[in-house]
Protein backbone atom coordinates (compact mmCIF):
# COMPACT_ATOMS: atom_id res chain seq x y z
CA UNK A 1 0.00 0.00 0.00
CA UNK A 2 1.57 3.39 -1.45
CA UNK A 3 2.24 5.86 1.09
CA UNK A 4 0.50 8.56 1.32
CA UNK A 5 3.17 11.70 1.63
CA UNK A 6 3.03 14.25 3.79
CA UNK A 7 2.75 17.29 1.76
CA UNK A 8 -0.87 15.78 1.02
CA UNK A 9 -1.77 15.40 4.55
CA UNK A 10 -0.87 18.59 5.43
CA UNK A 11 -2.90 20.15 2.51
CA UNK A 12 -6.11 18.17 3.26
CA UNK A 13 -5.63 19.02 6.82
CA UNK A 14 -5.93 22.78 5.97
CA UNK A 15 -9.11 22.33 4.35
CA UNK A 16 -12.10 21.90 6.43
CA UNK A 17 -14.10 19.51 4.10
CA UNK A 18 -11.35 17.34 4.30
CA UNK A 19 -9.83 17.77 7.81
CA UNK A 20 -10.88 14.37 9.35
CA UNK A 21 -9.88 12.70 6.04
CA UNK A 22 -6.60 14.13 6.35
CA UNK A 23 -6.28 12.69 9.98
CA UNK A 24 -7.76 9.09 9.61
CA UNK A 25 -4.49 9.42 6.47
CA UNK A 26 -1.70 10.42 9.37
CA UNK A 27 -3.01 7.92 11.78
CA UNK A 28 -2.48 4.82 9.38
CA UNK A 29 1.13 6.46 8.62
CA UNK A 30 1.95 7.18 11.86
CA UNK A 31 -0.14 5.58 14.46
CA UNK A 32 2.12 2.50 15.11
CA UNK A 33 5.37 4.51 14.85
CA UNK A 34 4.25 6.39 17.72
CA UNK A 35 2.69 3.71 19.76
CA UNK A 36 5.45 1.32 19.99
CA UNK A 37 8.17 4.99 20.78
CA UNK A 38 5.68 5.33 23.79
CA UNK A 39 5.53 2.08 24.55
CA UNK A 40 9.15 1.47 24.75
CA UNK A 41 9.67 4.16 27.22
CA UNK A 42 6.67 3.43 29.69
CA UNK A 43 6.33 -0.72 28.71
CA UNK A 44 2.84 -0.98 30.20
CA UNK A 45 0.51 -0.88 27.52
CA UNK A 46 -2.47 0.96 29.19
CA UNK A 47 0.25 3.66 29.84
CA UNK A 48 1.02 3.55 26.88
CA UNK A 49 -2.41 3.83 25.48
CA UNK A 50 -3.11 6.77 27.29
CA UNK A 51 -0.21 8.10 26.07
CA UNK A 52 -0.77 7.51 22.48
CA UNK A 53 -4.10 8.96 22.50
CA UNK A 54 -2.97 12.27 24.63
CA UNK A 55 -0.23 12.45 21.58
CA UNK A 56 -2.76 12.74 18.47
CA UNK A 57 -5.40 14.56 20.30
CA UNK A 58 -2.75 17.29 20.72
CA UNK A 59 -1.38 16.96 16.94
CA UNK A 60 -5.37 17.35 15.51
CA UNK A 61 -5.14 20.79 17.78
CA UNK A 62 -1.84 21.74 16.80
CA UNK A 63 -1.04 19.98 13.14
CA UNK A 64 -2.70 23.79 11.70
CA UNK A 65 0.33 25.62 12.94
CA UNK A 66 2.91 23.28 12.26
CA UNK A 67 5.65 25.04 9.75
CA UNK A 68 6.72 22.62 7.74
CA UNK A 69 10.82 23.68 8.66
CA UNK A 70 10.64 20.02 9.83
CA UNK A 71 9.68 16.49 8.80
CA UNK A 72 5.93 15.99 10.20
CA UNK A 73 7.25 12.72 11.95
CA UNK A 74 10.24 14.32 13.80
CA UNK A 75 7.47 16.89 14.81
CA UNK A 76 5.25 13.58 15.99
CA UNK A 77 8.05 12.23 17.53
CA UNK A 78 8.88 15.17 19.35
CA UNK A 79 5.16 15.46 21.00
CA UNK A 80 5.24 11.69 22.17
CA UNK A 81 8.59 12.44 23.58
CA UNK A 82 7.43 15.22 25.50
CA UNK A 83 4.51 13.24 26.73
CA UNK A 84 6.72 10.50 27.61
CA UNK A 85 9.15 12.89 29.89
CA UNK A 86 6.03 14.15 31.28
CA UNK A 87 4.78 10.53 32.37
CA UNK A 88 7.99 9.50 33.57
CA UNK A 89 8.89 12.92 35.90
CA UNK A 90 5.05 12.76 37.43
CA UNK A 91 5.67 9.27 38.16
CA UNK A 92 8.14 10.14 40.15
CA UNK A 93 6.93 13.44 41.90
CA UNK A 94 3.30 11.59 42.72
CA UNK A 95 5.10 8.92 44.09
CA UNK A 96 8.12 10.45 46.00
CA UNK A 97 10.64 8.27 44.08
CA UNK A 98 13.84 8.31 42.88
CA UNK A 99 15.00 7.49 39.32
CA UNK A 100 16.18 3.81 39.98
CA UNK A 101 12.92 3.32 41.70
CA UNK A 102 11.19 4.25 38.86
CA UNK A 103 13.20 1.98 36.77
CA UNK A 104 12.34 -1.10 38.99
CA UNK A 105 8.97 -0.01 39.26
CA UNK A 106 9.28 -0.34 35.83
CA UNK A 107 10.87 -3.25 35.19
CA UNK A 108 8.00 -4.88 37.61
CA UNK A 109 5.79 -4.11 35.04
CA UNK A 110 7.69 -5.49 32.66
CA UNK A 111 7.90 -8.90 34.26
CA UNK A 112 3.60 -9.18 34.76
CA UNK A 113 2.84 -7.40 31.55
CA UNK A 114 0.85 -9.93 30.01
CA UNK A 115 1.89 -8.13 26.32
CA UNK A 116 5.60 -9.25 26.24
CA UNK A 117 6.20 -11.45 23.80
CA UNK A 118 10.23 -11.46 23.91
CA UNK A 119 12.48 -14.32 24.91
CA UNK A 120 14.91 -14.52 28.30
CA UNK A 121 17.45 -12.17 26.34
CA UNK A 122 14.82 -9.93 25.13
CA UNK A 123 13.48 -9.78 28.47
CA UNK A 124 17.64 -9.06 29.99
CA UNK A 125 17.94 -6.27 27.17
CA UNK A 126 14.63 -4.77 28.17
CA UNK A 127 15.71 -4.54 32.04
CA UNK A 128 19.28 -3.01 30.57
CA UNK A 129 17.42 -0.55 29.76
CA UNK A 130 15.67 0.30 32.29
CA UNK A 131 18.86 1.14 34.10
CA UNK A 132 19.67 4.11 32.06
CA UNK A 133 18.43 7.51 32.33
CA UNK A 134 15.20 8.61 31.20
CA UNK A 135 16.82 10.64 27.57
CA UNK A 136 19.31 8.61 27.50
CA UNK A 137 17.25 5.11 27.07
CA UNK A 138 15.24 7.25 24.81
CA UNK A 139 18.03 7.74 22.29
CA UNK A 140 19.29 4.54 22.51
CA UNK A 141 15.43 3.26 21.27
CA UNK A 142 15.21 5.98 18.20
CA UNK A 143 18.83 4.78 17.21
CA UNK A 144 18.52 1.20 17.69
CA UNK A 145 14.88 -0.10 16.90
CA UNK A 146 13.70 3.27 14.78
CA UNK A 147 17.38 3.70 12.87
CA UNK A 148 16.78 7.09 12.72
CA UNK A 149 19.73 9.63 11.67
CA UNK A 150 21.11 11.74 14.79
CA UNK A 151 20.06 14.53 12.92
CA UNK A 152 16.70 13.31 12.86
CA UNK A 153 16.99 12.57 16.56
CA UNK A 154 18.50 16.03 17.48
CA UNK A 155 15.58 17.47 15.67
CA UNK A 156 13.49 15.50 18.13
CA UNK A 157 15.21 15.92 21.65
CA UNK A 158 16.75 19.30 20.62
CA UNK A 159 20.03 17.41 21.70
CA UNK A 160 22.97 18.36 19.32
CA UNK A 161 24.17 15.75 17.40
CA UNK A 162 27.88 15.34 19.11
CA UNK A 163 25.87 14.80 22.45
CA UNK A 164 23.68 12.48 21.20
CA UNK A 165 26.87 10.28 19.45
CA UNK A 166 28.10 10.27 22.93
CA UNK A 167 25.23 9.56 24.93
CA UNK A 168 24.50 6.09 22.22
CA UNK A 169 27.93 5.40 23.19
CA UNK A 170 27.62 5.14 26.75
CA UNK A 171 24.43 3.78 26.54
CA UNK A 172 25.82 0.99 24.68
CA UNK A 173 28.68 0.35 27.27
CA UNK A 174 26.49 0.19 30.23
CA UNK A 175 23.80 -2.33 28.28
CA UNK A 176 27.04 -4.65 27.39
CA UNK A 177 28.17 -4.93 31.09
CA UNK A 178 24.92 -5.39 31.99
CA UNK A 179 24.39 -8.24 29.36
CA UNK A 180 27.71 -9.36 30.77
CA UNK A 181 26.82 -9.09 34.51
CA UNK A 182 23.82 -10.59 34.82
CA UNK A 183 21.93 -13.90 33.90
CA UNK B 1 35.52 5.06 19.44
CA UNK B 2 35.44 7.17 17.18
CA UNK B 3 32.08 9.06 17.15
CA UNK B 4 32.48 9.75 13.96
CA UNK B 5 32.05 6.27 13.35
CA UNK B 6 29.72 5.58 16.23
CA UNK B 7 26.87 4.23 14.06
CA UNK B 8 29.21 1.25 13.31
CA UNK B 9 31.72 1.18 15.80
CA UNK B 10 29.57 0.26 18.27
CA UNK B 11 28.74 -3.09 17.18
CA UNK B 12 32.83 -3.83 17.74
CA UNK B 13 32.39 -2.58 21.34
CA UNK B 14 29.66 -4.19 22.42
CA UNK B 15 29.28 -7.82 20.28
CA UNK B 16 26.84 -9.13 22.35
CA UNK B 17 24.46 -6.26 22.39
CA UNK B 18 24.89 -6.70 17.94
CA UNK B 19 24.26 -10.33 18.34
CA UNK B 20 21.14 -9.47 19.41
CA UNK B 21 18.24 -8.98 17.20
CA UNK B 22 16.68 -5.72 17.35
CA UNK B 23 13.32 -7.13 17.26
CA UNK B 24 10.10 -5.84 19.20
CA UNK B 25 9.83 -7.91 22.33
CA UNK B 26 6.44 -6.23 23.07
CA UNK B 27 2.74 -7.29 21.83
CA UNK B 28 -0.38 -5.15 21.85
CA UNK B 29 -4.00 -6.84 22.51
CA UNK B 30 -6.46 -8.13 19.18
CA UNK B 31 -7.18 -4.77 16.87
CA UNK B 32 -5.73 -2.56 19.04
CA UNK B 33 -4.61 -0.41 16.37
CA UNK B 34 -7.71 -0.51 14.81
CA UNK B 35 -9.61 0.54 17.78
CA UNK B 36 -7.09 3.10 18.85
CA UNK B 37 -8.30 4.93 15.43
CA UNK B 38 -11.81 4.69 16.37
CA UNK B 39 -11.35 5.32 19.95
CA UNK B 40 -9.23 8.61 18.61
CA UNK B 41 -11.59 9.82 16.35
CA UNK B 42 -13.97 10.05 19.44
CA UNK B 43 -11.85 11.41 21.62
CA UNK B 44 -11.23 14.14 19.03
CA UNK B 45 -14.92 15.36 18.70
CA UNK B 46 -15.62 15.42 22.32
CA UNK B 47 -12.46 17.71 22.96
CA UNK B 48 -13.53 19.85 19.79
CA UNK B 49 -16.79 20.02 21.30
CA UNK B 50 -15.53 20.15 25.20
CA UNK B 51 -12.53 22.50 24.19
CA UNK B 52 -13.74 24.90 21.73
CA UNK B 53 -12.39 28.41 20.90
CA UNK B 54 -15.10 29.50 18.79
CA UNK B 55 -16.73 32.43 21.12
CA UNK B 56 -20.49 31.77 21.58
CA UNK B 57 -20.28 27.62 22.35
CA UNK B 58 -21.91 28.72 25.45
CA UNK B 59 -23.76 31.21 25.52
CA UNK B 60 -25.21 34.32 28.24
CA UNK B 61 -27.60 36.84 28.38
CA UNK B 62 -25.79 40.32 28.20
CA UNK B 63 -25.38 41.83 31.43
CA UNK B 64 -25.58 38.63 32.89
CA UNK B 65 -22.87 38.49 35.36
CA UNK B 66 -23.24 42.20 36.14
CA UNK B 67 -26.68 41.70 37.51
CA UNK B 68 -26.16 38.43 39.19
CA UNK B 69 -24.84 39.95 42.75
CA UNK B 70 -28.10 41.60 42.47
CA UNK B 71 -30.31 38.63 42.35
CA UNK B 72 -28.48 36.66 44.43
CA UNK B 73 -29.03 39.37 47.21
CA UNK B 74 -32.89 39.12 46.28
CA UNK B 75 -33.13 35.72 45.98
CA UNK B 76 -31.17 35.90 49.81
CA UNK B 77 -33.83 38.71 50.90
CA UNK B 78 -36.25 36.62 49.74
CA UNK B 79 -35.57 33.09 51.57
CA UNK B 80 -35.23 35.25 54.55
CA UNK B 81 -39.54 36.31 54.16
CA UNK B 82 -40.08 32.51 53.65
CA UNK B 83 -38.85 31.63 56.68
CA UNK B 84 -40.37 34.37 58.64
CA UNK B 85 -43.63 34.09 57.43
CA UNK B 86 -44.66 30.70 58.17
CA UNK B 87 -48.14 30.93 56.13
CA UNK B 88 -47.96 31.45 52.20
CA UNK B 89 -50.58 34.57 52.50
CA UNK B 90 -52.86 32.12 50.69
CA UNK B 91 -55.89 29.87 51.85
CA UNK B 92 -58.23 27.30 49.99
CA UNK B 93 -61.52 25.69 51.44
CA UNK B 94 -62.20 23.53 53.96
CA UNK B 95 -61.36 20.12 53.40
CA UNK B 96 -60.05 20.89 49.99
CA UNK B 97 -57.08 18.39 49.66
CA UNK B 98 -59.08 15.47 51.07
CA UNK B 99 -61.61 16.24 48.55
CA UNK B 100 -58.84 17.13 45.80
CA UNK B 101 -58.37 13.28 44.90
CA UNK B 102 -61.92 12.55 44.10
CA UNK B 103 -62.67 15.74 42.40
CA UNK B 104 -60.05 15.04 39.96
CA UNK B 105 -61.14 11.05 39.43
CA UNK B 106 -64.94 12.01 39.06
CA UNK B 107 -63.39 14.58 36.69
CA UNK B 108 -61.39 12.59 34.80
CA UNK B 109 -64.28 9.80 34.96
CA UNK B 110 -66.61 12.40 33.49
CA UNK B 111 -64.15 13.81 30.20
CA UNK B 112 -63.68 9.90 29.37
CA UNK B 113 -67.50 9.08 29.10
CA UNK B 114 -67.78 12.36 27.05
CA UNK B 115 -64.93 11.41 25.11
CA UNK B 116 -66.60 8.10 24.19
CA UNK B 117 -70.49 9.66 23.52
CA UNK B 118 -68.49 12.67 21.12
CA UNK B 119 -67.39 9.56 19.17
CA UNK B 120 -71.04 7.95 19.22
CA UNK B 121 -73.17 10.42 17.41
CA UNK B 122 -77.06 10.10 19.67
CA UNK B 123 -78.67 11.72 16.88
CA UNK B 124 -79.16 11.29 13.69
CA UNK B 125 -80.58 13.31 10.56
CA UNK B 126 -82.49 12.02 7.56
CA UNK B 127 -80.38 10.95 5.09
CA UNK B 128 -78.70 13.63 2.39
CA UNK B 129 -79.91 16.16 4.70
CA UNK B 130 -76.82 18.06 4.96
CA UNK B 131 -77.02 18.17 1.25
CA UNK B 132 -80.30 19.64 0.45
CA UNK B 133 -79.71 21.98 3.64
CA UNK B 134 -77.15 24.37 1.73
CA UNK B 135 -80.05 24.02 -1.20
CA UNK B 136 -82.70 25.28 1.67
CA UNK B 137 -80.84 27.86 2.61
CA UNK B 138 -79.71 29.63 -0.61
CA UNK B 139 -83.17 29.46 -1.31
CA UNK B 140 -84.45 31.42 1.44
CA UNK B 141 -81.87 33.75 1.01
CA UNK B 142 -79.84 34.93 -2.35
CA UNK B 143 -82.38 33.07 -4.45
CA UNK B 144 -85.73 33.99 -3.11
CA UNK B 145 -88.06 36.52 -4.85
CA UNK B 146 -87.94 40.14 -3.76
CA UNK B 147 -90.80 40.81 -1.51
CA UNK B 148 -94.26 42.60 -2.57
CA UNK B 149 -93.59 46.44 -1.76
CA UNK B 150 -96.78 48.02 -0.29
CA UNK B 151 -97.13 51.79 -0.60
CA UNK B 152 -97.06 52.62 3.16
CA UNK B 153 -98.35 56.34 2.84
CA UNK B 154 -101.90 55.08 0.92
CA UNK B 155 -102.65 52.68 3.54
CA UNK B 156 -101.66 55.16 6.04
CA UNK B 157 -104.15 57.80 4.50
CA UNK B 158 -107.30 55.59 3.97
CA UNK B 159 -106.61 54.95 8.05
CA UNK B 160 -107.30 58.52 8.95
CA UNK B 161 -110.09 58.26 6.84
CA UNK B 162 -111.71 55.95 8.75
CA UNK B 163 -110.93 57.17 11.91
CA UNK B 164 -112.16 60.69 11.36
CA UNK B 165 -115.10 59.02 10.37
CA UNK B 166 -115.83 57.02 13.62
CA UNK B 167 -115.06 59.83 15.60
CA UNK B 168 -117.90 62.31 14.18
CA UNK B 169 -120.35 59.38 15.26
CA UNK B 170 -119.37 58.66 18.04
CA UNK B 171 -119.76 62.74 19.21
CA UNK B 172 -123.03 62.95 17.38
CA UNK B 173 -123.95 59.71 19.61
CA UNK B 174 -122.79 61.01 22.85
CA UNK B 175 -124.40 64.32 22.35
CA UNK B 176 -128.12 62.94 21.43
CA UNK B 177 -127.56 60.73 24.30
CA UNK B 178 -126.48 63.46 27.07
CA UNK B 179 -129.65 65.50 26.06
CA UNK B 180 -132.53 62.68 25.93
CA UNK B 181 -134.03 61.03 28.59
CA UNK B 182 -137.78 61.33 28.56
CA UNK B 183 -138.39 57.92 29.86
CA UNK B 184 -137.12 58.82 33.11
CA UNK B 185 -138.57 61.66 33.25
CA UNK B 186 -142.00 60.65 33.07
CA UNK B 187 -141.58 57.21 35.76
CA UNK B 188 -140.85 59.73 38.46
CA UNK B 189 -143.35 61.94 38.07
CA UNK B 190 -146.04 59.07 38.09
CA UNK B 191 -144.14 57.63 41.05
CA UNK B 192 -144.66 61.15 42.74
CA UNK B 193 -148.28 61.56 41.86
CA UNK B 194 -148.91 58.65 44.15
CA UNK B 195 -147.73 59.88 47.10
CA UNK B 196 -149.71 62.10 49.46
CA UNK B 197 -148.64 65.91 49.56
CA UNK B 198 -148.88 66.00 53.08
CA UNK B 199 -146.30 63.69 53.39
CA UNK B 200 -144.08 64.69 50.97
CA UNK B 201 -144.06 68.30 52.67
CA UNK B 202 -142.70 66.24 55.96
CA UNK B 203 -140.35 64.59 54.30
CA UNK B 204 -138.69 68.23 53.05
CA UNK B 205 -138.95 69.58 56.06
CA UNK B 206 -136.82 66.80 57.68
CA UNK B 207 -134.59 66.08 54.98
CA UNK B 208 -134.37 68.99 53.25
CA UNK B 209 -131.44 70.85 52.98
CA UNK B 210 -130.13 74.92 53.27
CA UNK B 211 -131.14 75.23 49.17
CA UNK B 212 -134.28 73.72 49.39
CA UNK B 213 -136.36 75.84 51.39
CA UNK B 214 -137.01 78.55 48.25
CA UNK B 215 -138.05 75.59 45.90
CA UNK B 216 -140.10 74.30 48.43
CA UNK B 217 -141.88 77.61 48.88
CA UNK B 218 -142.61 78.46 45.51
CA UNK B 219 -143.77 74.04 45.42
CA UNK B 220 -146.41 75.21 47.83
CA UNK B 221 -147.30 78.03 46.05
CA UNK B 222 -148.16 75.84 43.04
CA UNK B 223 -150.37 73.53 44.63
CA UNK B 224 -151.76 75.70 47.35
CA UNK B 225 -150.65 73.94 50.14
CA UNK B 226 -149.71 76.18 53.26
CA UNK B 227 -147.41 74.17 55.77
CA UNK B 228 -149.36 73.70 59.31
CA UNK B 229 -147.47 76.41 61.48
CA UNK B 230 -147.07 75.17 65.04
CA UNK B 231 -148.11 77.57 67.48
CA UNK B 232 -146.75 76.29 70.22
CA UNK B 233 -142.74 78.14 68.80
CA UNK B 234 -143.00 82.23 69.46
CA UNK B 235 -141.95 84.58 67.10
CA UNK B 236 -138.52 85.14 69.11
CA UNK B 237 -137.81 81.03 68.43
CA UNK B 238 -139.26 81.29 64.66
CA UNK B 239 -137.43 84.35 63.73
CA UNK B 240 -133.79 82.83 65.52
CA UNK B 241 -134.35 79.91 63.85
CA UNK B 242 -134.66 81.86 60.46
CA UNK B 243 -131.41 83.34 61.04
CA UNK B 244 -129.60 80.25 61.58
CA UNK B 245 -130.76 78.42 58.54
CA UNK B 246 -131.02 81.30 55.88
Amino acid sequence: MKQVEDSEILEKFANERTKNEAFNLLLNKYQQKVYWHVRRMVIDHDDADDLVQDVFVKVWKYLGNFRSDSQLYTWLYRIATNECITFLNKKKQKNNISLDEVSYDLADKLSDSTYFSGDKIQRKLQQALLTLPDKQRLVFNMKYYDDLKYEEISEITGTSVGALKASFHLAVKKIESFLLNND
Amino acid sequence: MDLNNINEDWKKDAPNLAAMEAANPFTVPNNYFEKLREQLSARITIESIAGSEIEGAFIIPDGYFENLGEQIISRAHLEDLKEENTGNGFSVPEHYFEDLAGNITSRIKVEELAAVTSNNESFSVPEGYFDKLHQNILAKTTEAEPAKVINIKQRSTNWIRYAAAACITAMIGTGIFLNYSPKEDSDINSALSKIPDTEIVNYLQVNSSLGDSEAIMEQLAETGIQPAINNEFTEDEIESYLETTL
